[in-house]
């Protein structure tokens, strides 16, 4: 489960650690909020091909930034992503996404599916548990809200689809991208 | 070619530098280039803005319908001088690396980057056998997140940054004028003005431009946009000459 959510003054990308094969838990240790350049990606799949993508990611925003002599806009870096997920339509990375960033536009939150659909939205969740967090987010969000009482908002949302969702658990990974574009992360154990 | 002049066996294959450093083939591109009608970009505060010659060279030619300003993409325009089908070419291929920006990243192309792709191209013609380098310069001009920007390339793949540039037959002249007249701070139509100021000092004493024989292009940074003007507009700028 990935939760990610957009305020005024920035946005914050949160999920758990687990990692599920069935009914068996893989991993404890998975880290599924990625930083990719100065951009946040979260996402619910199979952990193989998220991790793919973001080193995919990392590569091709370098190589834009070298070859345009230019940071890349948070627009064109989720637009690439979406491109990069349509390639592979006919074999598709099994996953969900949430990508998020600040730039001169502002904070921004997109999601994609699987074959690069590409949303931008306010707040969004995805995975096994997004069905629980959003209901969270849902009755909660408000754009006005501070990134302190946004952090502690998706924070509740991941502790809800930890309860009622057995593939979600061992604790909360949060990356924080504030207004003037300052990165923070936090683990916190549930 | 034992018995040849001394620049023979340098001229033949592209890729063989001759004992001074120059590749011969390269400079008679650059001689394409001088023969071409003139073409003239200058970039200033407000805006940007290319101006070209047509003339008739053969006296059936329809003029008219000669295009010598192209739009490369909606904030993007080009001209050259030299040989026109070579200039075609690689205007597609700018066109088609501007559409391909924004397919991928949705974000119009940046000037810069446009340009250096069509210089690369360019430069692998100087560097690849069996092939000649492409006989014209491009100047290329338009708006970038509202700043202004110009570049020529070269036929050897060299391409600059310039404030005021000219290519072709009157290059000489226009670049003097353009040296004395320069200057940075203008609105547009003070812009659009300066490009025919200087391309009309590149005509004979008994020769004048009308708009069948100028084409202006230019992009300001209120709109973000290359337009091509009309005739009509042509006609009351150069009416102000």
């Amino acid at each position: 489960t990935a939760v990610g959510l957009k305020v005024n003054d920035g946005i914050v990308l949160a999920s758990e650690r687990r990692l599920s094969y069935g009914g068996y838990v893989l991993s404890k240790q998975a880290k599924k909020v990625y930083k990719i350049n100065k951009f946040l990606m979260a996402g619910a799949g199979i952990y193989g091909d998220l991790q793919t993508l973001t080193r995919i990611m990392n590569v091709e925003i370098k190589y834009y930034e070298v070859s345009t002599g230019k940071p890349i806009s948070v627009h064109a870096a989720a637009k690439l992503l979406s491109v990069i997920l349509y390639q592979y339509k006919v074999m598709p990375f099994i996953s969900e996404i949430l990508f998020g960033g600040v730039d001169e536009k502002g904070p921004q939150l997109y999601v994609l599916d699987p074959i690069g659909s590409l949303i931008e939205d306010n707040y969004a969740a995805v995975g096994s548990g997004a069905r629980i967090a959003i209901g969270v987010l849902e009755s909660e969000y408000d754009p006005n809200m501070s990134l302190d009482v946004a952090t502690q908002l998706i924070t509740k949302a991941i502790k809800a689809s930890i309860e009622r969702d057995i593939t979600s658990g061992d604790g909360i990974d949060l990356a924080i991208i504030d207004k003037k574009g300052n990165y923070e992360n936090k683990f916190i154990p549930y | 070619m034992a018995f040849g002049p001394a620049a023979m066996g340098y001229d033949r294959a592209i890729t063989i530098f001759s004992p001074d450093g120059s590749l011969y083939q390269v400079d008679y591109a650059f001689e394409a280039v001088k023969k071409g009608w003139t073409a003239i970009g200058i970039k200033s505060k407000s805006s940007v803005v290319i101006a070209s010659e047509k003339r008739k060279a053969q006296s059936l030619l329809d003029v008219d319908s000669i295009e010598k300003v192209f739009l490369i993409d909606d904030h993007v325009g080009c001209s050259f001088a030299g040989l026109a089908s070579d200039g075609r070419v690689l205007i597609d291929y700018a066109r088609n690396i501007a559409l391909q920006h924004r397919l991928i990243y949705d974000e119009p192309v940046s000037i810069d980057y446009l340009t250096k792709s069509v210089a690369d191209v360019k430069q692998m013609y100087t560097q690849h056998g069996g092939v000649r380098p492409f006989g014209v310069a491009l100047v290329i001009a338009g708006i970038d997140k509202s700043v202004p920007k110009l570049f020529m390339t070269e036929p050897s793949g060299q391409y600059m940054p310039y404030q005021a540039v000219a290519i072709g037959q009157g290059y000489y002249t226009a670049t003097e004028f353009l040296e004395k007249n320069y200057k940075e701070d203008l609105n547009v139509e003070e812009t659009i003005l300066l490009a025919l100021k200087a391309l009309s000092a590149t005509l004979k004493p008994n020769e004048k431009l009308t708009p069948n024989t100028v084409e202006i292009g230019y992009a300001s940074t209120q709109t973000g946009l290359f337009l091509k003007m009309t005739n009509e507009d042509k006609n009351m700028y150069l009416q102000k000459l």
